[in-house]
Formats: structure tokens, sequence, C-alpha cells
């Protein structure tokens, strides 16, 4: 009996000691991602263009940049993996086609980032000849949202009552009046969240948008979709890379910056997850 | 299985022959029955006996379940409704359902028993306000939510809740209301509510309700079918089966020596 | 036909339609990646897998990617060595051991590093990590260590929160019964939970080691570099995804070069599309 109490004892000391120190370390990372750049924070670096090889200035440009992009990306990508997802929770996944396309969005989302910035390039940019610009980028992004959300809208859908689907039924709705009048509405929330989570993925995604619509450094904004365009994550690798210790401080700050982004971003989708469950 | 005391009653509903399958399991074999206009129709029997089965196959629900196959007819207003053009809508229109589980749909109380009316192009406001109260009233939930027709459905009580389906099911002015153990996840009171509620309502409808409650059967039903096995072993005036089952099965079970 | 039927049909075409984007696009993906690696594939041939000499500029070039690819097997065994264990224990204390409050805290701070970009993490590791792992012996201030620092962080919110689902999908009343004949807490997690959670767990495993081997911009920022098989864990290395994403800015399009990085990219997709076929069999198998 003693004997046993010690097991546990002890494992459980050492897991919780190396899961609070996992978790310390992530806090202190996002702490000191933070901390060190808000310090450069004024308002004139939120609105002005890099000056002076990046040691003075700011990030208005890249901020600009990435708020194209990502309203572009849910442009697209909120019909495209709504209606992917309520395919593949309404019209099955039991078809020959359905368990295609399932088989489909599954693969795309393990395919390497790097890889979809290859795709983006080869189609978007070369083949159909719309360059190094915010419409290459913007597309080839939107694929790779395409499984975040798609998946999340399926699950969140699956999860809703059968009796709510036959209810409409039972008054004579349509199918298609049931998903959009009904279901869609019920899962409100969980697709929201899913969405968000995309959304605040993609707006730190570095790699295809290197490949496929990112300039290193511009004067003037963009005056149309086939123009390239500086973003946030493309900036602080653009910097950190290329430049040295005194152009540093604009990294962290927009690094800084982006982080917040993101997390303010993904605090509202848990907010809302949160919610979903209390009801 | 004729009897006398019906044969005076009109038939709203024709059972005939009637086959289901799920792939390549039997559910129901060869039912024949009738339903009753204005009466209330409760179907009984052990859990697996095919009773769900055979309610959701009156207005086709079923349908919706990819395996499900049937034989045999089922004969409304003169005409088999799994005929080929039968417009599946309107069947639905006229023959409502409600279900084990109260679910309300994610709108307002007032949307929710507008909703039936909305998809079936009843565009004039001042009219779907009044269906919309009459059946509020008919479900008689109306004095309870007059005032608040604009709260989301969900803030409801599950007992509200289920009668707010009630009312969602009789905005399109059904003929037959199917319940599906309209009452299995209420608490005593909800439950005499609802059951006030479907006797009050078979003055104008006719009610088929599904339910392993013998007793609820036995209290607020006209006439009682009882399956086993998905095969319908017996069925009449429930006065009389209740006191004379014609069958050892019905007996043994009504003795609650099988459940 | 009614209007609300035509209404009907119009919108599951829509639905169709849309939902078919999926398989266009991922046959596409294998069109494009597949076509653009030919000219390499021919032209060098079998070259490129045993050959460790990637001098893509030299005069005449030389594409040799197995140093690239031993440099990406290596980064990602390290890292999946570092965040497998370090993934389970978390989820394993969360699920066995930890009370309310932990379980919510540990849970959404993971969850929240998921949310955070790779180029920070890179950036992090370079600005503020790097000059560390350098005085203790690195001699570049990118290396296999710090990018494997840098790819566990990154992974670990996959790791931990797919074994934690897995072990708590198991029924509750397995882990009761083991402890009710007196098996500590640990032995009815480790020995019986695990164990039916395996499918879980090696879905996870698999998920978590795709998303190492295609992480591109932290290897990128903080692996050094240079193409070399790495000897010791302060030696550079550049994993294929490196090469793409720092080469591909300057190489012409339909150029050798360009080909044979798309060739590195075909390496990569096919491997996580493998990855992800037995991963979603995986997840059959255990619904049937």
């Amino acid at each position: 009996m003693k004997k046993k109490i010690n097991v546990d004892f002890i494992v459980s000391l050492i897991f919780r000691i190396i899961s609070y120190m996992t978790f310390l370390v992530v806090v202190l990372i996002i702490f000191i991602v933070i901390a060190d750049g808000v310090r450069y924070f004024k308002p004139s670096f939120f609105i002005e263009y890099p000056k002076k090889a990046m040691t003075q200035g700011g990030i208005g440009p890249a901020i600009l940049g990435s708020l194209i992009m990502i309203s572009l990306i849910l442009l697209f990508s909120i019909p495209l993996g709504l209606l992917t997802g309520v395919f593949l929770s309404e019209y099955g996944s039991k078809s020959f086609i359905g368990k295609i396309i399932d088989i489909s969005v599954t693969s795309l989302s393990g395919v390497p980032s790097i890889v979809y910035g290859l795709f983006g390039l080869a189609l978007f940019s070369i083949t159909l000849g719309f360059g190094t610009s915010i419409l290459s980028g913007s597309l080839t992004l939107t694929i790779m949202t395409l499984p975040v959300i798609a998946s999340s809208v399926r699950e969140a859908l699956a999860a809703l009552p059968r009796e709510l689907r036959e209810s409409a039924y039972a008054l004579g709705a349509k199918k298609t009046e049931t998903i959009f009048k009904i279901l869609i509405p019920a899962g409100k929330n969980r697709i929201i969240t899913a969405i968000l989570i995309g959304a605040g993925r993609v707006i730190g995604e570095t790699a295809p948008v290197l490949l496929t619509g990112a300039v290193f450094y511009s004067t003037k904004l963009p005056k149309s979709l086939l123009d390239p365009v500086m973003t946030l994550p493309t900036h602080i690798y653009f910097i950190t890379m290329s430049y040295g210790a005194d152009a540093q401080w604009m990294a962290k700050a927009t690094s800084s910056f982006l982080l917040i982004l993101v997390l303010v971003i993904y605090l509202i989708a848990f907010q809302l997850r949160k919610e979903e469950k209390n009801v | 299985m004729f009897n006398l005391t019906a044969i005076r009653e009109q038939t709203i509903l024709n059972i005939r022959d009637f086959d289901g399958w799920y792939g390549q399991k039997q559910i129901l074999k060869n039912i024949n029955m009738d339903i009753y206009k204005n009466k209330i129709s409760a179907i009984i029997g052990p859990s697996g006996c095919g009773k769900t089965t055979l309610l959701r196959s009156i207005n086709r629900i079923n349908d919706e379940i990819s395996d499900y196959k049937t034989s045999g007819e089922i004969i409304f207003e003169g005409k088999n409704i799994y005929d080929k053009d039968v417009d599946l809508t309107l069947l639905r229109k006229k023959i409502g359902m409600v279900f084990q589980k109260p679910v309300p749909f994610p709108m307002s109380i007032y949307d929710n028993v507008a909703f039936g009316l909305k998809i079936h192009g009843i565009k004039d406001k001042r009219k779907r306000d009044e269906i919309v109260k009459l059946a509020l009233k008919r479900a008689a939930l109306w004095d309870e939510v007059k005032d608040e027709l604009d709260k989301p459905a969900r803030e409801l009580s599950g007992g509200q809740q289920q009668r707010l389906c009630i009312a969602r099911a009789l905005a399109v002015d059904p003929e037959i209301l199917l319940l599906d153990e309209p009452t299995s996840a209420l608490d005593p009171i909800a439950t005499q509510k609802i059951e006030n509620l479907i006797e009050h309502l078979s003055e104008e409808y006719t009610i088929i309700i599904v339910t392993h409650n013998l007793a609820q059967a036995t209290r607020i039903s006209d006439y009682m079918y009882f399956m086993y096995q998905g095969e319908l072993i017996e069925w009449g005036p429930t006065r009389i089966m209740v006191r004379s089952p014609k069958k050892q099965l019905t007996e043994d079970y009504l003795n609650g020596k099988i459940s | 036909m009614n209007w609300r039927d035509v209404k009907d049909r119009v919108n599951k075409t829509i639905i169709f339609l849309f939902a078919f984007v999926g398989i266009v696009t991922v046959i596409s993906l294998f069109i494009f990646i597949i076509k653009e690696s030919i000219p390499a594939l021919t032209q060098v041939g079998k070259e490129i897998f045993t050959s460790i000499y990637w001098y893509p500029t030299y005069d005449p070039p030389e594409f040799g990617m197995l140093a690239m690819i031993v440099g990406s097997l290596i980064l990602t065994g390290l890292s999946s060595l570092f965040v497998l264990p370090l993934g389970y224990i978390i989820s394993f204390f969360l699920y066995n051991y930890a009370n309310s409050i932990e379980r919510r805290v540990i849970k959404s701070t993971i969850d929240l590093l998921s949310g955070i970009p790779s180029v920070i993490m890179g950036t992090f590791l370079f600005i503020y990590v790097s000059p560390i792992i350098m005085k203790l012996g690195a001699w570049s201030p990118g290396n296999l260590l710090t990018a494997s620092i840098g790819l566990t962080i990154l992974s670990l919110p996959y790791a931990a929160s797919l074994m934690e689902e897995s072990l708590s999908s198991v029924d509750q009343s397995l882990k009761e019964s083991a402890l009710a004949l007196g098996a500590s807490k640990f032995t009815a997690g480790f020995k019986i939970v695990t164990k039916a959670a395996s499918s879980g767990i090696l879905n996870s495993v698999i998920l978590t080691v795709n998303r190492v081997i295609g992480e591109t911009i932290v290897v990128l920022m903080v692996s050094g570099g240079a193409a070399i098989i790495p000897k010791s864990l302060f030696d550079p290395v550049r994993p294929l995804t490196a090469a793409i994403a720092s080469e591909m800015g300057e190489v012409s399009v339909g150029s050798l070069h360009y080909s044979a990085l798309f060739t590195a990219g075909l390496i990569l997709l096919t491997i996580s599309f493998i990855l992800t076929l037995i991963s979603k069999t995986v997840i059959g198998g255990k619904a049937e």
C-alpha cells in the first residue's frame, strides 16, 4: 500500500516540475518578446516607413500589407472553408467523391508551408502570371487556410444534435434551407472560433509569402493586387537575417506587435469557445 | 383484429404490408394498422421493437438515414406516401413531428415558431404574428412567453422548450402530429403539462405518440398498438386492450413480464 | 419544380463545386511540383539522392541533396527526441495528476503557444538564445542544437494537446477499474490508459513529426545554413525546407537550380502525404 503511494508521489512530482518548467519557459518567451519590443512603441512607429537602413522610422507599410493580405485571405477562404466543411459534414464522407474530398482536405492540412510556397509560385506567380504579388500570396495562404477552417466547420456541424436537423426536415425544410438557416447559425460560435484561429495562424505565416508575395523593402504603397507587399512576418525575417545590431530594435518591436496581434485574436477565439461550452 | 367500435370512426392513415430495413437487418415486419382521425394513438413496446422506426417512417424522416429501405404502403389522403411523386416538403408540413429531446433552433422564440411559416412562403407579417400567437396558445405556452418573444429560445426551461417545439410543429398547420417519446427528457411536472396538452390537442389533430411509459400510454391514448421484435402484435381501443388483451405477449408486456 | 426546389438545387451545386476545390488543389499541387521537378530529376538523375555536394551556383553546378536530406532527418529525429517525451509527460500530467486550475492554465498556455508565429520564435532564438549557445561552444549562431530547440517549442503544442486528447478519450471506467484493483495512478495511466490510447498516441506522434519535418522559418533562421552532414550538436545544418526558402529568391525561373529546389519540395510533399495517409488510416482503424 505504502509503496504504491510513493510511485505516484514521485512520478507526479517529477511530471509536475517538468510541466511547470515548460509552462514557465513559454510564459517567459511570450513575456520577453512582448516586453522587449513594447518599449519601442510610439505612434510614429505604426505609421512611418522604415528609414535609414531600418534603424529609424516605423512599420506602417508592413501593417497595411498584412491587413490587406489577411482581408483578402478571409474573403476567399471563409466561403471556401465553410462550404467544404458543410459538404464533408452534411453530404458526406460516405460517397466515393466524399471520401476523396475528405482525404484531399486532410492531406492539405499536413503539407509543409514551404511546399505551398513552391506551389503558389509555380501556379499563381508564374503560370497564371500574377507575379510576386498580393494576389499570389493571398491565394497561396487561402489554400493553406482551407483545411483549418473546413475541418473545424465539419466538427462544429457534426457536433450538433441529429434532432436539430430532423426538426427542420419535419417542418418541411429542404436540406440547404436547414444547413443555412439552422445548422450554420447553431454552430456559429465554433465556426467563428475556427476562422479566428485560421486568421491568427495565417497572419504570422512567412515562408509561402517570401516566395509569392513579399517585397523586402518598398518606398511606395501597393497600387493594385498585382503589386508585391511588405508584411509583418516577412519584415521581421528580413531585418533579423539581413541587418546588423542597429536594426535589431525594429525586429523586436515588430515581433512584439505581431505577437500581441496574434494573441489577441487567439484570446477572442478561446473566449468564444469557452462561452460555447458554458451554454 | 377488426373491431366494431373502430369501424364507425374515420381512419386518416392506413399502413399496409409495411416492412423496413436498416441495410440487411429487418426492423419492421409486415405492419398492418389504421390510425383514426382526431384520436390519440400510442405505439408501445420494449425498446428495440421498432416503434420509433415505424413512427419515423410516417413522415419519411427516416429517409435521412442513408441505408434505410422500406416496402409496402402507408396511405394518407388516398395516396401511398412512398410513391415517387410525393412532395416530401408538403408531406412533412401535413404530418408534423416532435422529438424526444427538445431542440429549439438557434433563434428567438418567435422565429422558432415562425420558421416553418417563412420557409413555406407566408410573407405577410401580420398573418405570421397571428399564426405564431395561435400556435403558442395551442401549445399552452403563450401566457408564459408573450412578453419575451424576442428572447433566445435556448433560455427557456426544458418543458417550455418542448412545448415550443410542439408550437413550432403546429404553426405549419399539420393534420397529424407525431410525438417520439416527448416527455422522456422532462421532469414529472413538465410531463404532466405536456400530457394535458396532448389530450387537448387531439380535438383538432390526430396524434400518434411513441412511448416506453406504459402508464402514460394508458392514461392518454384512445388506441394502443403493441409492437414486439419488429412485428405489430396487437392493436385496438386502449380501454379494451388494457383490460383484456387477446395475445399472450401483450398480456406479458402489460403485466411487466417483458420489457 | 417550384422556386424552393430550384434554390435548393442551386445551393447544393455551389456547395459541391466549392468542396471540389480541395480535390483540384491536391491534384494540381502534385502536378505542379512534379512538373517543375522533372528537369532536375532527368538531367541530374540519382545523384540528387546520393551525392552530398550541393553547389548549385558553381560551374559546373552540382545538385547533391543527400546532406540536406540527412540534415532534415537529423533535425527531425533530434527534435522528436525532445518533443515527444516532453509532450507525453505534459499530457500525462494533465490527464492524471493536474488539478482543475493547473489543467486550465497549462492547457491554455500551450494553446497560446501554438499561435506564436515561427518567425517570432526564430527571431527570439536568434537574438536571445544563439549568443548563449555560442558561449557553450558553437561556432556559428545557427546550429543543430538551436534549431532543435526551436522545433521542439514550436511542435510541443501539437504533441501535448493531441496526446492529451487521446488519453482523455479513453473510457474513464477503464482507469477506474484499474484503480479499483489497487493499481497506482501511474500504473493505471501508463499501462492501461496509454495502451488503450495507443493508436491515438501513435497518430499524435506522426502528426508531430510531420509538423517538424515541414517547419521552415525557424530552421532557416537558426540552423546555420551549411549544407554539410553535421557531426556534433554545435555544427550548422541545412535542411531541405531552409534551402528552398533561402535560395528560391535568387534563382532564375526554369533553371536547373530552380527545378532542383522543386525536387526538394517534392521530397517534402511525398513524406508529408505518406505520413498524413498513415495517420488517417490509423484514425480510421480506431473508429471501426
